[in-house]
């Protein structure tokens, strides 16, 4: 199974351990990644002389969503424009997306008020990331 | 015509003059917004913020979708780090078919994922405090369709002459009564 995965590019300094473990965990339970931006964009973020290569970043996101099986996305908080773009992308192809919400960000964050067929919010603490992302990839599994 | 306007509540503070110029361009322009949410934000932020009891983001959101649904166009402020929100209804707007309208301050555009979009019915200005307005107004005037009939040329082959004549025939129907009807079946079918 092919997982589409996005999260904030902007806060990626701060998340970096939540978006690592989002990523094993996809990898763990037999799933590959649509695309593999993160570690790019960590080494990126390392030179203070980088750009975010937004059109790169478009491109690769309409490629990978249409790729993917589904779509995972972190969204807590403040969350980026093109995070908010991704879901309602994946959605209208039909890709079962799970949105991950930090849960001490839950009351601020505008995605906890969307609703969806395909959709599955949930919140998350640092220690049940893995558990979260395991039973969604579980029930693409029994659903297909 | 209706217009819906996205733009991040979570800046209203800062930007509520910002919005404000813009609901006026639109307005002065003849043009009526399809769900008002600027003043109200602005009151929940002044006022009582964001822990006000009954601040339903369910019933919110529902609103915004029902206004983007209503709305024959879409203008987006989507400057630097806007939020999650904007781009979800930017989305939305473009899945609708509505032209839409992105606006990005020009002192920030290269810190701002939507300049990177690409859309049929997408178009992206950078502005400052001076062109704003012009920008909006020229968007509103080349998507103003009147009332009146509109009517093109449109050139067939041999092949879809006969079977639109055969059509007619059965149907007691003119050829433009079949046309007519094909396409608003397929506008219902894509809104569904």
């Amino acid at each position: 199974m092919i997982i589409y995965f996005s999260a904030n590019h902007r806060t990626l300094n701060k998340n970096l351990p939540v978006y690592r473990t989002i990523v094993e965990a996809i990898q763990k339970n037999g799933s590959s990644l649509a695309s593999s931006w993160l570690e790019a964009a960590v080494i990126r973020n390392e030179r203070t002389d980088s750009e975010i290569p937004w059109k790169d970043i478009f491109y690769e996101s309409q490629i990978g969503i249409q790729n993917a099986t589904a779509a995972v996305v972190e969204a807590s908080g403040a969350s980026a424009f093109g995070n908010g773009y991704e879901v309602a992308y994946a959605l209208a192809y039909g890709k079962p997306t799970l949105v991950l919400i930090a849960e001490s960000e839950v009351r601020d964050s505008y995605a906890s008020g969307l609703s969806h067929e395909a959709l599955t919010i949930r919140k998350y603490q640092p220690e049940n990331i893995e558990a979260i992302v395991k039973e969604f990839i579980l029930s693409l599994r029994r659903s297909r | 015509m209706l217009v819906h306007f996205s733009g991040s509540s979570r800046s209203i503070g800062k930007d509520i003059f910002l919005y404000r110029k813009i609901i006026t361009a639109i307005r002065s322009s003849g043009h009526a917004i399809s769900h008002d949410w600027i003043e109200t934000a602005w009151l929940m932020k002044q006022g009582k913020g964001r822990d006000a009891k009954g601040w339903d983001l369910h019933t919110i959101l529902l609103e915004v979708e029902a206004g983007i649904e209503a709305a024959e166009v879409a203008i987006v402020e989507a400057t630097g780090a806007s939020t999650l929100g904007v781009g979800y209804e930017l989305a939305l707007s473009l899945q609708r078919k509505k032209p839409t309208l992105i606006l990005i301050d020009e002192r920030y555009s290269k810190d701002s994922y939507a300049i990177a979009l690409k859309h049929d019915l997408l178009i992206i200005k950078t502005y400052n405090s001076f062109n704003l307005t012009k920008i909006i107004t020229t968007f509103l005037e080349d998507n103003t369709i009147n009332n009146k009939e509109l009517r093109f040329n449109f050139v067939i082959d041999r092949r879809i002459y006969n079977h639109l004549r055969v059509k007619s025939f059965r149907s007691g129907k003119t050829k433009a009564e079949i046309l007519r009807d094909l396409l608003l079946d397929d506008i219902e079918k894509s809104h569904h």
